[in-house]
């Protein structure tokens, strides 16, 4: 069975987006459209890597990883952010709170795919 | 703001504006703004900005068929137009956020809002930029205030640390 990655963002188009050369690289995708359905996608799914998106309505996703750091949850699924934002406080902020990896929209999807197997490992 | 700062800013947008745009394949040129108020181009979304630095608004505003040309999906509805100019607006203002940043200027943002339906904008206040595109329109509208003391035409300490597209790992 394939190899599952979630991906977080309050927008349809862009996990779509996202979502369009990772399962054509073999993989099997679920989509939360925030922090909150992460959180339950988490827990309801074996999780091999998430792509995240920073500003999202309710809880961002720094907020999420520090919540699953300071609860010691699904601590070993690789992060990696994807966002407009390329500031090195917020960078920063979410090495230390345990994501793998940062990327600054818009995405190139080989670098993408790339990232996806080098953190997740084959599909 | 200033007019220096509005200026920079200004040209920092377009320049934001334009370089997006290409990565989508898609050449913005120069137009006149309208002489009037004219109804809605197509779809349109919002984004706030507020800090400690600058707040404001940038309003991105295109025809729906260049927004469905370059949307993932070969036949979007309404929603996913709005969705996906939201999203657009939210990529044009990353790159603005990315140029502020050599400037010493950080750009607080809120998540694009789009309108179900979307009545004529009221202009006023707003400064406006129209390019034409593929058949199609593109216009973005601004305002922006500083919150404190800024100097946008002087490179600060760059605080920015990744390129878009190419992934960091930790």
């Amino acid at each position: 069975m394939a190899k599952s990655v979630l991906v977080v963002d309050d927008s349809k188009t862009v996990r779509q987006q996202v979502s369009q050369p990772i399962k054509a690289a073999g993989y099997s995708i679920i989509e939360a459209c925030d922090g909150t359905e992460a959180l339950a996608q988490l827990g309801n799914n074996d999780i091999a890597m998430v792509i995240c998106d920073v500003n999202m309505p309710g809880i961002s996703g720094i907020e999420l990883l520090e919540t699953l750091r300071d609860q010691g949850m699904h601590t070993a699924v690789p992060f990696v952010m994807l966002t407009t934002e390329g500031q090195t406080t917020l960078v920063e902020r979410a090495k230390k709170a345990g994501a793998k990896g940062w990327i600054v929209k818009p995405f190139k999807a080989d670098l993408l795919v790339a990232a996806v197997k080098k953190l997740a490992g084959a599909p | 703001m200033n007019q220096e700062n509005t200026e920079v800013f200004s040209q920092f947008l377009v320049e934001a504006g334009s370089a997006l745009f290409q990565t989508l394949g898609v050449t913005l040129v120069a137009i006149a703004p309208p002489c009037t108020p004219q109804k809605p181009v197509g779809v349109r979304a919002s984004l706030a900005f507020d800090g400690s630095d600058l707040c404001g608004v940038i309003v991105l505003e295109m025809s729906a068929a260049l927004v469905a040309r370059l949307h993932p999906d070969p036949d979007p509805g309404i929603a996913e137009l709005r969705d996906w100019v939201g999203e657009l607006n939210n990529l044009m203002v990353g790159g603005l956020k990315s140029t502020l940043l050599t400037r010493g200027a950080v750009l607080e943002c809120a998540t694009p809002l789009t309108a179900p339906e979307a009545p004529a904008l009221r202009t006023e206040g707003l400064r406006s930029f129209h390019f034409a595109a593929e058949n199609g329109r593109v216009d973005v509208f601004f305002t922006a205030a500083e919150r404190r003391s800024l100097d946008l035409t002087e490179i600060g300490e760059d605080a920015y640390c990744a390129v878009p597209g190419e992934p960091l790992f930790f």
